[in-house]
């Protein structure tokens, strides 16, 4: 188990957004957390990275390095791109050349180079989600949280973010996300839905089917192979918002 | 290195990744323009108390302390909550714990508050006049301590009121003290501004403040040098008590 969470409970004020929430994450898991706008899916990131004390409940066994991407990067600091992701990697304890490689990675891997030198405040929204991203990625998470990572971000960039999500849960990490327009090639291996306060795991429509054969829980799956990357993330975003399952894999004879 | 780039954390972490922290913080805060005021402030303040030669040295000491103690408040203030909100969890999470990333804000507005209040007590210092020459007729003034030991008592103090300016802004902060001011803010908040105002006659206020009032009134009477060990004692032990308090109302919450 990479973490727990019994009995969590959040109240803003009087409002009680979350309350009794048990649930457990294991490695590899990979979860699209649902739910309605409001419905406390942000504050229950929060709460699973830590950033956020419950207002009962408790969260056990929190993995030592944890990332998280707030819903909107928080553009509005004095630094540039690169200042700004340097100053993050020391912090999280790389020394000065470790981190400047680390971030190098980071600044090629989210096709910021021509924005190094930009200040976060001057970033388009997708272009601080990308700086959100990468600063998540400085240090291997051991868990992972994505809150609406797609926000804004360009086709190119969409795509990075499932190979993120399998590397995490690849490493035996575990992956929670929200996200609202489909899931634009991460294909969850859970689902979250929160109503009315409640957590409830949902059927997960990917999943093998209990006789073993290897087929979807229902329905028939159809194949389609598309130029690039860019245009598979591009379809996949669009299929995904109208509500199918949608997995995105490397079309490269086996 | 890891096989994707990114490398993986050294072992010797928690005092590098706090003085990391506390470094970006500091780098946040001299590039924000919120920190403009306070230290302008600071400047004009200094410029009217020390513009022209005069008074003692152990006097401008105590000057200094009064009009600097609240200015370096606001600037920890300031630097305490130069991050926007998911900016202070983002670095919480880097930082590999709330409890460091405190750590490091509040080392970030030690060194500010230490460093305004020891310019301002150096520059009282350095601007004072030579003692006036004894009127006939009138009693001698009494003594006055040599330099290096008003520097010294100048040091003592400066730490001490700085640490009591950086508790005042943590429990202030919305980085230290939460989401919104407790009933510890009001706690602190009023007698602190009866400090501002005045000096409060009731003992029990008096108690709950750092004497400053009490170190100008003692340098008046050429009895800083021998109270400083007790205010500065009582400021530490101050500072304590409402870190103390703050930390409980966190854990609290």
């Amino acid at each position: 188990m990479i973490i727990g969470l019994v009995g969590v409970g959040v109240r803003y004020g009087r409002h009680e957004v979350l309350a009794g929430v048990s649930t457990t994450l294991a490695a590899g898991d990979v979860v699209h957390l649902g739910g309605p706008n409001g419905a406390g899916k942000s504050s229950l990131l929060r709460v699973i990275a830590g950033v956020q004390r419950p207002s009962t409940g408790q969260v056990t066994g929190r993995p030592q390095v944890v990332a998280w991407l707030p819903d909107r990067f928080p553009r509005r600091q004095p630094f540039t791109v690169r200042t700004y992701l340097l100053a993050q990697a020391a912090i999280r304890g790389l020394r000065p050349d470790a981190a400047a490689r680390t971030v190098d990675a980071q600044v090629e891997r989210f096709l910021l180079g021509d924005m190094t030198a930009t200040r976060l405040r001057d970033l388009s929204k997708g272009s601080a989600q990308k700086v959100g991203l990468a600063q998540a990625l400085l240090v291997p998470p051991e868990l992972l949280l994505l809150d609406e990572p797609w926000s804004g971000l360009d086709a190119t960039a969409r795509t990075a973010v499932p190979e993120v999500v399998a590397e995490v849960a690849g490493r035996g990490g575990a992956v929670v996300l929200t996200d609202h327009h489909g899931f634009s090639g991460v294909v969850p291996t859970r689902r979250w839905g929160v109503t009315d306060g409640r957590l409830d795991e949902l059927p997960t429509a990917g999943r093998t089917s209990p006789d073993g054969s290897g087929a979807p829980d229902g329905g028939s799956v159809v194949e389609v192979r598309v130029p690039d990357a860019a245009a598979a993330a591009a379809l996949a975003a669009d299929l995904g918002a109208l509500g199918y399952d949608v997995a995105v894999r490397d079309g490269s004879p086996r | 290195m890891t096989a994707d780039g990114t490398a993986a954390p050294s072992a010797s972490g928690t005092a590098r990744r706090v003085a990391a922290a506390a470094r970006y913080r500091l780098a946040a805060t001299l590039r924000d323009r919120s920190f403009v005021a306070p230290v302008v402030t600071f400047a004009l303040v200094e410029v009217l108390l020390f513009g022209a030669p005069g008074g003692y040295p152990a006097d401008n000491v105590a000057a200094a302390l009064a009009v600097g103690l609240p200015v370096a408040t606001w600037a920890a203030r300031v630097v305490l909550d130069v991050e926007p909100d998911d900016q202070r969890r983002l670095t919480e999470l880097a930082a590999g714990g709330r409890s460091r990333a405190h750590l490091a804000a509040l080392v970030a507005a030690a060194v500010v508050c230490l460093g305004l209040l020891a310019a301002g007590v150096l520059w009282g210092v350095l601007r004072n006049a030579p003692p006036p020459s004894p009127r006939p007729g009138r009693p001698l003034p009494p003594p006055q301590p040599g330099l290096p030991v008003v520097l010294l008592v100048a040091v003592v103090l400066v730490v001490a009121f700085g640490l009591a300016a950086v508790a005042v802004a943590a429990v202030a902060s919305r980085q230290v003290a939460g989401d919104g001011p407790g009933p510890v803010v009001v706690l602190v908040g009023v007698p602190v501004l009866a400090a501002l105002v005045g000096q409060s006659t009731s003992p029990v206020v008096s108690g709950l403040l750092p004497r400053v009032l009490p170190a100008v009134v003692a340098a008046q009477d050429r009895r800083l040098v021998a109270t400083a060990p007790g205010l500065a004692l009582h400021a530490a032990g101050w500072t304590a008590l409402v870190l103390a308090a703050q930390w409980w109302w966190r854990r609290r919450r």
